[in-house]
């Protein structure tokens, strides 16, 4: 297959890439921000996004497209909205138009986040009301629409994957990688939060084998929404202990008990839509995971 | 008391709230027409509002966007940048101000109509992807959601406004009437579909009530009595001697529409005071001024 994936340079983007190449894929990745030297992609562009660009990359006939550029963090967008939308929503909006235009027109994935259901404490379904209370969270939710949109009215086949939280060797940032960055430099730290937030964590390989799979078993997908989630849900807490532990070191840690405006007490995962189409897959036990990413840092 | 602001009081529905109302203050890169009272105050656009930090205003009407469904059904873009973006631009700068009544406006076309000849309330379901234009409404009413808590709003559902106006405008009565003046034989796409046509003085009294509601969310503005355009054409036909003929083509919305306006009546008292003749007479007696 030949697969071009926007914000290939990113964490779950990177990881994909790299998937699709081990397995005799032609991939090109794109950036608007910058390439990542360490990656070694051959196909790997920098460009604007523009419909220009766009119509002139679609001429290669690819057979699927992702979608997961744009900012990735709520915390660098919490004080400019227009961030969040000229990189994320407005780009994407640009490559359907593009795709509308083109003649090429292969399925896209859009990558959407877990925080557009706003605070839920249940076990988040795809048809859940959306809540989103972060301009991170309003923008993957309108691109959603635009998703919903353009299949709609021009039968481009969109997908949404809606990504739960993910960690994994590379991801320079959130709770594991921070966690872990504290234990190495201290035996006394602090951790964001009570410890009590419960977070649906999930293993890169294990979001990589469930979003391929996915997009493998749905060809032609309808403006559909899918989480992308581990299924198994953890306390920080937990997470923060089993780190201590995979790190043998004699460290006290304790919460701040502090919260930003946008973050949620549980983001817990419903998964049957998503299982139902590509089957339970066999996860890296957390342990592992964990240890896995410990080791990498 | 604090003052009302508007925002778009040179298009077509703002100068008839303006006019009616001479203490709401008018905002915007364009003057009102001339013979408006208004304050006015220039910005030159939505981008540094910094200007408004010196008026003590608690209310706003905000007119800006485009209703030219044409045009933004052949481009989604003009959607996104006529009716989403200065949305965005203004929701930025109130959510910092102390706002008690903040009023948009989206469209009747959003609900879905599923069962046409029934009337259709706030409660009926909506289909925001049948087209560029109602999907540029849907994102409006989306950027209003997430800033609710900042910004207490009222998201009005408008029916078909009609009225008098200098602008060239691309809705039914005013092509009409621009056509009255100008030609003998005026042709209408279709006469049956059944619309609620409601006056614009009328809908500025209801806009004016509901910013001075204590209610927030989803309203439908419209008479709540629904007609075919062929009983519009005909009203308008024998004030103006002139031959109206339908070219029997197919229309983009729905064939029956009937607004339930229970809401807005519980909320504001309000009641329309003229009747269709009576719009269509004020409209066109207005507009024969103008050519």
């Amino acid at each position: 297959m030949k697969i071009c994936i926007f914000g290939g340079n990113g964490f779950i983007g990177s990881n994909l890439a790299n998937y699709y190449l081990k397995n005799n894929h032609k991939v090109y990745v794109y950036t608007q921000t910058k390439i990542n030297k360490d990656l070694k992609i051959k196909n790997n562009f920098k460009i604007k996004y523009n419909e220009k660009n766009f119509i002139a990359i679609l001429k290669k006939k690819f057979d699927l497209i992702y979608f997961l550029s744009g900012n990735s963090n709520q915390e660098t967008s919490k004080s400019d909205i227009y961030y969040d939308l000229n990189s994320t929503f407005n780009t994407f909006i640009s490559l359907l138009e593009s795709v509308k235009k083109s003649k090429s027109k292969p399925p896209i994935w859009f990558a959407s986040s877990v925080v557009v259901y706003g605070s839920n404490n249940k076990s988040l379904k795809e048809n859940f009301e959306r809540n989103p209370i972060s301009y991170y969270a309003l923008t993957k939710y309108l691109c959603e629409n635009a998703g919903k949109f353009y299949y709609d009215n021009f039968n481009i086949n969109i997908g949404i994957m809606r990504i739960f939280s993910t960690f994994g060797p590379g991801l320079k940032k959130l709770v594991v990688y921070d966690t872990i960055k504290k234990i190495n430099s201290s035996n006394n730290f602090k951790v964001f939060g009570t410890g009590n937030e419960i977070r649906d964590l999930a293993f890169i390989d294990d979001q990589v084998k469930t979003i391929t799979l996915l997009c493998d078993k749905i060809k032609k997908p309808q403006g559909d929404i899918y989480n992308i989630a581990a299924g198994k849900p953890y306390t920080i807490k937990s997470i923060v202990k089993k780190l201590v532990k995979i790190s043998k070191k004699k460290v006290l840690f304790k919460f701040t008990k502090k919260r930003r405006f946008f973050d949620t007490k549980n983001f817990i995962a419903n998964k049957s839509k998503t299982n139902k189409i590509i089957g339970v897959i066999n996860k890296t036990p957390i342990n592992l995971a964990l240890k896995k990413t410990y080791n990498s840092i | 008391m604090k003052n009302t602001i508007l925002f778009g009081g040179s298009g077509f529905f703002g100068p008839i709230i303006l006019k009616k109302y001479p203490n709401i203050i008018s905002i915007g890169r364009t003057k009102p027409p001339k013979e408006l009272k208004n304050k006015h105050i220039h910005i030159k656009n939505l981008n540094n509002l910094k200007k408004l930090d010196s008026i003590d205003f608690d209310k706003v009407i905000f007119l800006i966007g485009s209703s030219n469904h044409h045009i933004i059904n052949k481009n989604i873009n003009i959607g996104v940048k006529y009716n989403f973006e200065p949305l965005i631009k203004i929701m930025e700068y109130l959510k910092n101000r102390k706002i008690k009544k903040f009023i948009c406006f989206t469209t009747i076309l959003l609900y879905k109509n599923e069962k046409p000849g029934k009337t259709v309330s706030e409660k009926n379901k909506t289909d925001p992807y049948k087209n560029n234009y109602v999907f540029s409404k849907h994102l409006m009413e989306e950027v209003v959601n997430f800033y609710k808590k900042s910004v207490p709003s009222i998201v009005v559902r408008l029916c078909n406004i009609y009225g008098y106006s200098k602008l060239k405008r691309p809705d039914l009565v005013p092509t009409i009437m621009q056509d009255v003046f100008k030609k003998n034989k005026i042709f209408v796409w279709n006469t049956k579909p059944i619309r609620d046509f409601i006056f614009a003085e009328d809908a500025a009294d209801a806009v004016v009530k509901l910013v001075n509601s204590t209610y927030t969310g989803v309203v439908n503005v419209g008479t709540g009595k629904s007609f075919p355009v062929e009983t519009l054409t005909s009203i308008i036909s024998n004030i103006s001697k002139k031959k109206i003929l339908s070219k029997n083509k197919k229309v983009s919305g729905p064939y029956k529409f009937l607004t339930n306006i229970n809401l807005l009546k519980k909320i504001t008292k309000w009641k329309s005071k003229y009747t269709l003749k009576e719009g269509l007479v004020k409209t066109y007696n207005v507009m024969k001024n103008y050519h």
